[in-house]
Formats: C-alpha cells, structure tokens, sequence
C-alpha cells in the first residue's frame, strides 16, 4: 500500500465537462500559460542559475562549469550532463532516493531540446581538443510540483544558460579573473500539451495532469525549427492534432524566447 | 590571514553580530508547512508533509509519531559541484536534526504516523544547519503541528583566540572551532549541539551562551515570521 | 493573569497566561503557565476560566460522530480505504455500506469515488460508516479547504450552511474533514463555492455572515 496521487471522479468529470465546453478549471483558454515569473542569477555560487515560477509550479535550474576530459567518441565537443531531482519538499508523492522514471524523463527532454537545438556553442567550449574541455552540468531542482514540470524547468534551464558566467581561460587553460558569457547559439523552448478527450490544452495543471489521456512536449529552436519532441501518456494522437501543437509551439516559442531576452537585457545579465 | 581585527570581523561585523537573516512563511503551495530562511548567504528551504500514513509498516510506533528529518543539499548549493543525493554529511545533519526538533513536536498526539520534516539548501555558506534547524521549525509550525515552542538554531565559534557569533565561511574554514546549538526557548535547554576545533572550557562556556544569545535574537524573526503571514487581515 | 488578548494571533511556545485556567484546545499547562503549542487565534474567558487556541491550519483530527467526505483509494475484498485529509486513512467495511452480506465493496464502489459518511470508531484506525443518509455521492462539485475552518463554514447553529443553501439552491454536504460537497445548477454550484472560498479566507474575521449574506443577495439577483 503506498500514497497514491488520486483525483476524484467528480474533480475529473468536471475537468472533462469543462474542456468539452472549451473552458477549463482555473479560466484560462485552452492556448494560455499560466503566469510565468523568472529569477535569473538567484544562487550567486553557481556560474548560472533561475528560479523560474509557472502557476505554482516552482523549478530552479542550476549551471555549474568545470573542466574535465571530453567523451572519446566526440573529441571535439564540450560535455554537457542534466540532471532533475524530485525532491520530497515538492510534492507529498515525491520521495528521496535514486532518480526514477519521470525525473529520468524529465532530465532527458529538457536535456534533448538544449542538446539538440543546439543551444550551447560546444565546440567553443573545447579547451584542448580531445584533452580538456568545459563540462557543464545543469541541475534541475523542483521545488514545488503544481503540473507542467517540463516547460518550467525548459524556462529555468535556459534562463540560467543564458545568464551563466564562466571564467576566461589564459592559453594554459588555467581561469583567469575574467568572467565571459557561457557561449550560446540557440535558445530552446518547449510546450507541452495535453489531451483530453478530444481538447488539447496548452501548459497543464497539477489536476489536468491526472485526467489527460495523453501529453505532448514540443521544443523549438530560434528560426522555428522542432529539435526534440516527446509524447507521454496512455493514448494516441492524431497527425492533425501533432501539427497543429507544433504550429502553437513555434508561436509560443517565439514569445516566450522574447521574454527571456527582454529580462535578461532590462536586468543587465 | 587576519580573522579579527580590533573586534571587527573580516565581513565588517562585530563579535556578537549576526548575519543578516530574512524567514517566509508558506512559500510551497504543495507542502503541508514550509519555510524559506537567508541566511547570509545561505538559502534554504524547509517543506513539512504530515501527519500522515507511515511506510513501511514496521517503522509505526503506537505511542507516537516517528518525525523523520531529512536535510539535503543541491548540486549547485556549493562552489564545486557536488553529486546529487545524501552523502554521509548531509546524513549526520539528518539525524541530529531530527535530535533538534523533536523534543518539542508534540509527537504522542498522532501515534502510528509520520512527520516529514525536508530541508534543501540551494546555497550554502556556512551555518546550514543552523538555518534549516530554524526553518523547519517554522515549517512545522506553518503546518499546524502542535508544539512545544519553536526552535531557534545558531552557532558560535572561537576565531583569532576570541569567541564569536554565527561564523561566516572564512571563519569556518581558519578558525580554531565550531559550535552550532539549537535552543528550546521556553525552558533554555539546547537540543542539538555539536562542537569541532580545539576550546577550553570556559571558552566553551562564553561560547554556548553567546550561541543562546543569537538563538534568542533568531526565536524574535521566526515568531514574526509566523505572525506576519496572518497579519493585516483585523480579527477583532 | 493573562499575557495576550482575547482573538489574538498567537505562535508555539508563547505565554498565554498564568494561573487556573482550563485549556480546551491548542495550549499545554507547564506549572502554572500555559502556553500555545501551535499558530492559531486564542480565545481566552475570563469568567469561565478557559483558553482555547483554534489552530489556523492543521490536518483534520476524527471524532466519532463527524461527518466526513473522502476519496475510495484502495478497494479490498470486502472493505475500502479513503482519504480523509488526516495522519490516518479511514476504512469502510462492506457491512457498513449494505445489508447485503455477500457483497463485495468493488461492486459498489470504485478507486476515485467520493463517499459522504460517519466516523463510528477512532481506537486503532479510523472506522467509517456508509449507510443512508451516508453514501456515494454522484455529480456535483467539491472543494477542500482547511478543516480548521469548517466551524465557520457552519455558522453559529448551522446559521452561515443555512444562507449559502437558501441562496444558491444547492444541496451542501460538509465533511467535517474539510471536503464539502456542493449540488445544483451550474450557477449555484458556482456561487457556493465562491461563497466558500470567501469564507476560508476571511474565517478569523468578524461580521462575516453578514457579508456573505450580501454577496449572495447581489449575485443572486
């Protein structure tokens, strides 16, 4: 017998009866975003970092860069490594201990969309090629699990990317006291879906969470290509209802790649 | 390197100072309780979920509730990375945290369940512990768990041969001694307390009654911290 | 002698007041003093003598005889086991639900189901019990709030329960526990809970039956 995460068939029905009227729980339209509030540069010990709020979904992403020795097979790239810990303070269902699969999940979508876009300059962060090169951890701490935990800690992780500050290297490679912008090409953003019955909602609540048949995480890179997607769930989706969330992710894409930027110019970071 | 100089600290504060020290109440919509305190430059987090059904079975106890304490550090908390999960530190700190808090959380009252007490440093700078000691307390009080009183923590050290208040992290690391408390205010007993370095024994005596000064000053924040959450709506 | 006011918020460990007083809730006598042991408003009488502290927030504690609401999360052979917002899950046997004795409770109840039902018993586990009036509750609307704040939900005698089923129409079952159900139209489920909400957020307020009363007038008409 363990806690289960339980919605009730009344909550559910309710949900379901809503979304057939196009309306959802909390008011928003089906395409709307809960409010998103981002802190950049929150943990001064780590090169980078964001606190990114979304509803009362709280993430903080964490970047650290080391030096370390790059994998054999891509002599000539950076290492970069991401990490999501469920911890118990975020959710009474959370529990210590090794990752399981939906922090495995997690890590690995948010990963895949930065990896993929590319966001990070990796060449640029070679030191000595096939020696030494810059190794980048991104480390996604949830803290308050209230739905939607893979575009709240995309917003986290990129916000903190794009604000990581890491030493300049002399020509030994040894830090100097400059400190430069971590090198970045791309900005990822990803929107996630969920589909109840036959509705698709954008950004999903903690309770729409437990009713959705199926979800879809489309991430995006600045010149409208998809560079990751993931679909979880029980269900299916059409190839209609695929494209028009790729269509609404590029969009929303956009938009939130301007927020970022715009907060990070009007904080000076 | 010059700790202390004519009872200024290399920080500018003097001997009896604290770092400067801000409490939230209910900051985690999911957490029955929860607590976030800067501390310095320490931020931690304290969420408490509970009472609630215990698992595995075998770990009930029929007089009262098993307060399970867990403190936990972020990879990114610290200047070089550290592998996320518990290493044998954050183990100990566990465990006497839980020695902290619960002398006071009024556990007979719910047998046969447990009181998750979760502590998360997101950055740290010496005195942790004695941060995530005051922000559970307050977690648990956000909670509604009934308790004794709240536990204030704080420590005192010995720096340059003289006897000082909250060290900072260059005083950790060069100085000659540690000494973090916990102080249960009602009755001045002290329920965690842990000691490295080299003292004697009177040192140690002017160092744990500074410590109990600190906790008093820290007791004022966390009731305040308590009040304001219900403050400015009139209940008369 | 007493060291706070009345309907003063109060905090663990501080000193309400000294000398012979009876404590009903949320306080511990030490010797002489008697102080809160947890974050609520104290209510102190002089004449009688008592000090109550009403907690602001904590999980709901049974007594035998409440009305509570919870979620069906596990079904055995012949009982079930339901969150009730509590340190311990409550559980229904088969024979508190039906007459028929070689029923079995996954015929009649679902994981997910909400139940209306009564705390018969609290030594060991907590032990409901489902028979009329008590049942399954189907349709409608739910909404949990703090059980702390339940008393204000019902008002002196049941007054505030009494306005909001006047004004909206709806049938009102409140789980001691904090879940209350609501039923009606669309609009009066609506309005119910909004008229609840308000409640849960203003309860340590005064003059709120009357507010309430208004709100529900002006939105009514």
């Amino acid at each position: 017998m363990t806690e289960v995460d339980l919605i009730s068939h009344i909550e559910r029905d309710y949900i379901l009866n809503l979304a057939k009227k196009g309306e959802r729980e909390d008011g928003r339209g089906f395409d709307e975003y809960r409010k998103l509030l981002l802190q950049p540069g929150i943990i001064k010990k780590a090169e980078g970092s964001c606190l990114a709020n979304l509803g009362e979904t709280k993430v903080l992403a964490g970047i650290k860069v080391d030096k370390g020795t790059p994998f054999p097979d891509t002599p000539d790239q950076a290492v970069m490594t991401t990490n999501a810990e469920l911890i118990p303070l975020a959710s009474p269902f959370f529990e210590s201990g090794p990752p399981k699969e939906d922090s495995i999940e997690l890590a690995r979508v948010v990963d895949r969309g930065i990896r993929e876009a590319p966001a990070l300059d990796m060449p640029s962060l070679v030191i000595k090629e096939g020696e030494l090169v810059r190794v980048v951890f991104i480390d996604l701490h949830i803290l308050d699990s209230d739905g939607n935990l893979f575009d709240a800690s995309n917003r986290a992780a990129v916000t903190a990317l794009r604000t990581t500050k890491i030493p300049v290297l002399d020509e030994e490679g040894n830090p100097t006291e400059d400190l430069m912008p971590l090198p970045m090409l791309k900005t990822p953003v990803s929107c996630t879906f969920a589909k109840i019955g036959e509705n698709i909602l954008v950004d999903p609540s903690q309770n729409e969470e437990k009713v959705l048949d199926a979800r879809l995480t489309v991430t995006t890179e600045d010149n409208g290509y998809i560079c990751a997607m993931q679909k979880g769930g029980d269900s299916q989706f059409t190839v209609d209802e695929i494209m028009d969330c790729v269509k609404k992710s590029i969009k929303i894409g956009k938009e939130i790649r301007k927020t970022i930027s715009d907060l990070i110019k009007k904080e000076g970071l | 390197m010059e700790l202390i100089k004519d009872g200024i600290r290399i920080d500018g504060r003097k001997k009896d100072e604290l770092r400067d020290i801000k409490i939230e109440v209910g900051v985690l919509k999911r957490a029955d309780g929860s607590a976030y305190v800067e501390w310095g430059m320490n931020k931690v987090y304290a969420a408490v979920y509970g009472p609630r059904e215990l698992f595995p079975r075998f770990l009930r106890r029929s007089d009262k509730a098993v307060l399970q304490c867990k403190y936990n550090m972020a990879s990114f908390s610290v200047d070089e990375r550290k592998r996320p999960g518990p290493d044998r530190r954050s183990v100990e700190i566990s465990k006497v945290t839980g020695g902290a808090l619960e002398p006071v959380v009024l556990t007979e009252n719910f047998p046969e369940s447990v009181i998750n007490v979760n502590i998360e440093v997101v950055q740290a700078e010496a005195g942790t512990r004695c941060a995530g000691i005051t922000a559970a307390s307050v977690a648990l009080a956000d909670a509604g768990i009934p308790m004794k009183d709240l536990v204030p923590a704080c420590a005192a050290g010995k720096v340059s041969g003289e006897i000082i208040l909250d060290l900072c992290k260059e005083e950790d690391n060069f100085g000659e001694s540690d000494l973090p408390i916990a102080m249960i205010p009602r009755t001045g007993g002290i329920s965690l307390l842990q000691m490295d370095g080299l003292m004697t024994g009177e040192e140690l005596e002017e160092a744990l009654n500074l410590a109990k000064k600190g906790c008093e000053i820290i007791y004022e924040k966390q009731k305040e911290a308590l009040r304001k959450r219900y403050k400015g709506d009139d209940h008369d | 002698m007493i060291h706070v006011k009345n309907r003063d918020i109060v905090v663990p460990g501080e000193l309400i007041a000294t000398g012979n007083f009876h404590v009903q809730l949320g306080a511990e006598k030490d010797g002489e003093n008697i102080y809160s042991t947890v974050v609520g408003i104290a209510y102190i009488d002089q004449e009688k003598k008592y000090i109550k502290i009403v907690p602001l927030r904590g999980k709901y504690m049974p007594r035998v005889g409440d009305p509570v609401i919870g979620v069906i999360e596990e079904l055995a052979l012949k009982k079930a086991i339901l969150d009730i917002n509590s340190a311990h899950k409550g559980i229904l046997d088969i024979r508190d639900v039906t007459m028929n004795r070689s029923a079995e409770i996954n015929k009649v109840f679902s994981v997910g189901d909400m139940v209306y039902s009564k705390v018969s018993d609290i030594s060991g586990s907590v032990s409901l019990y489902a028979k009329p009036p008590y049942g399954k509750l189907h349709g409608g609307r739910l909404i949990n709030i703090s059980s702390t704040k339940i008393p204000r939900v019902i008002g002196k005698k049941g007054s505030m329960i009494s306005i909001i089923k006047k004004y909206t129409e709806c049938k009102v079952y409140v789980g001691q526990n904090g879940t209350i159900w609501v039923k009606g139209k669309n609009e009066g489920e609506d309005l119910a809970l909004k008229a609840i909400e308000i409640i849960d957020a203003e309860s340590h307020t005064s003059g709120l039956t009357e507010r309430i009363t208004k709100f529900l007038e002006e939105k009514v008409i």
